[in-house]
């Protein structure tokens, strides 16, 4: 009997060691992947984005935590991480359990070394940390070429209503404009309000604005690249 | 020089928006802007009016108007700043900036397509809307205002904001679209600023 009670213990760890449970197979992981799934309902899920099978890009994520969720969790094929600020030495560098499904770009390297059309849905929690607005045109632009038709971008953008937000110039309306003319159509929107003192303060500095335009503190948009963008080109360079 | 009834009358709005009136005003359009140049003459009674290169114009100025039609909004984004400050150099300190702004969503052409460039950028940007569409500088009216504001110029008059909506022929054909734009925006098409030169806190 006690040589079988001993077998059993053996054979419980040989089990944990070979095939251990979450709680023992990276806390530290398991943590990190349950505020990427918080931090991606808070930010991104609600705008209903197309996330399976998606090659993604994560623009101003800080780490790899994010793409990591999306790949680990959602579903999606590919992720490269974008790795900005001082949240870049939190990024997980051993990721080739994923056999090369996740990559990580330095800040430094800019966007400009991604190739056109790879990816089908890029991220960018605020825009206005990723371009500054002498940049933002043609910014917007290579955005849209990243995509691949029917590729979708999420981003968050300040607006002028709640003070410096949208460098200061740039309304909900503003950023629809320019997200248009970089060729994007708009999915969705969620606005988060400006607080009480900002209203006050935002018809002061907005006083020709219509209300949702002035009380407009912060927005995320869901933007997609048309299908009809690659009939265009054609007509174009025909 | 005979002077058309709409450079007169923005003239008219200049002065009722607060342009002062006498002494040598600077006058930067697109264009042939003789009628223009007379309408300041004849309605404002400036004394002066002289043709502004920003291209040629190097040190700062002692102006007391500087009047533009048709030119800052054809300005990217990226170079706004700069040609705002070019302009507030031609000013005496106090002095005063007008101006009349096709925002980005100004209509063209004729009224059932006139907001098509805006609703399909893509398709101006390709060239099928015509060779004028696509090319007014992206920014509402309330971007205009703060971008002025932002650049040291205070906003003593404005004219044109919410005034001019869409037609019920544009409305009713693209509904859907123009909802995701702001209405107030969209009926400040076309605006009429006068903003004076204030000194900007370091």
């Amino acid at each position: 009997m006690k040589g079988l009670k001993q077998a059993r213990r053996w054979i419980g760890e040989a089990k944990e060691l070979l095939l251990p449970s979450e709680d023992v197979k990276a806390p530290a992981a398991r943590e990190s992947s349950e505020r990427a799934r918080q931090a991606w309902h808070a930010l991104f899920a609600d705008l209903g984005p197309n996330v399976a099978a998606a090659d993604v890009l994560d623009l101003d994520g800080g780490d790899s935590r994010m793409v990591e969720y999306l790949v680990d969790e959602l579903g999606a094929a590919t992720g490269i991480a974008r790795l900005t600020g001082d949240a870049r030495k939190a990024a997980r560098v051993d990721l080739d359990d994923r056999e090369g499904r996740i990559r990580l770009l330095r800040e430094e390297d800019g966007i400009d070394s991604l190739r056109a059309g790879e990816f089908s849905l890029i991220l960018c929690r605020n825009i206005e940390s990723v371009l500054g607005l002498d940049e933002l045109e043609a910014g917007l632009e290579t955005l849209y070429g990243l995509l691949r038709p029917g590729g979708e971008m999420l981003i968050g953008a300040g607006c002028a209503g709640g003070g410096e937000g949208g460098y200061g110039v740039l309304t909900p309306t503003g950023w629809t404009l320019l997200a248009m003319r970089a060729g994007f159509e708009v999915l969705g929107v969620q606005r988060s309000w400006a607080d009480a003192a900002a209203q006050v303060a935002a018809a002061a500095r907005l006083p020709h604005a219509g209300d949702d335009e002035r009380q407009t503190a912060f927005m995320r948009v869901r933007l997609v690249r048309p299908f009809e963008a690659w009939d265009l080109q054609t007509i174009s360079d025909a | 020089m005979s002077i058309s009834a709409t450079d007169q009358g923005l003239v008219q709005t200049l002065m009722e928006l607060g342009a002062p009136a006498g002494g040598t005003t600077a006058l930067w359009a697109a264009g042939k802007a003789e009628g223009l140049a007379s309408a300041l003459q004849s309605v404002l009674g400036v004394r002066r009016v002289r043709t502004l290169d920003l291209a040629a114009v190097e040190a700062g100025g002692a102006l007391k108007l500087v009047v533009s039609r048709g030119m800052l909004d054809r300005i990217r984004l990226r170079d706004l700043s700069k040609t705002l400050e070019t302009l507030r150099r031609q000013l005496d300190e106090g002095g005063v900036l007008a101006l009349e702004i096709r925002t980005g969503l100004a209509p063209l052409g004729s009224e059932e397509r006139s907001l098509d460039h805006v609703l399909f950028p893509q398709l101006a940007a390709q060239g099928q809307l015509g060779g004028e569409a696509g090319a007014l500088t992206p920014l509402t009216a309330s971007g205009w205002l703060r971008l002025l504001d932002r650049s040291g110029f205070e906003v003593i008059g404005v004219e044109g904001c919410g005034d001019r909506p869409p037609s019920m022929a544009v409305a009713s054909l693209h509904a859907e679209r123009l909802a995701l734009f702001d209405a107030t925006e969209l009926a400040s098409g076309v605006i009429r600023v006068v903003g004076r030169r204030r000194e900007i806190e370091a």
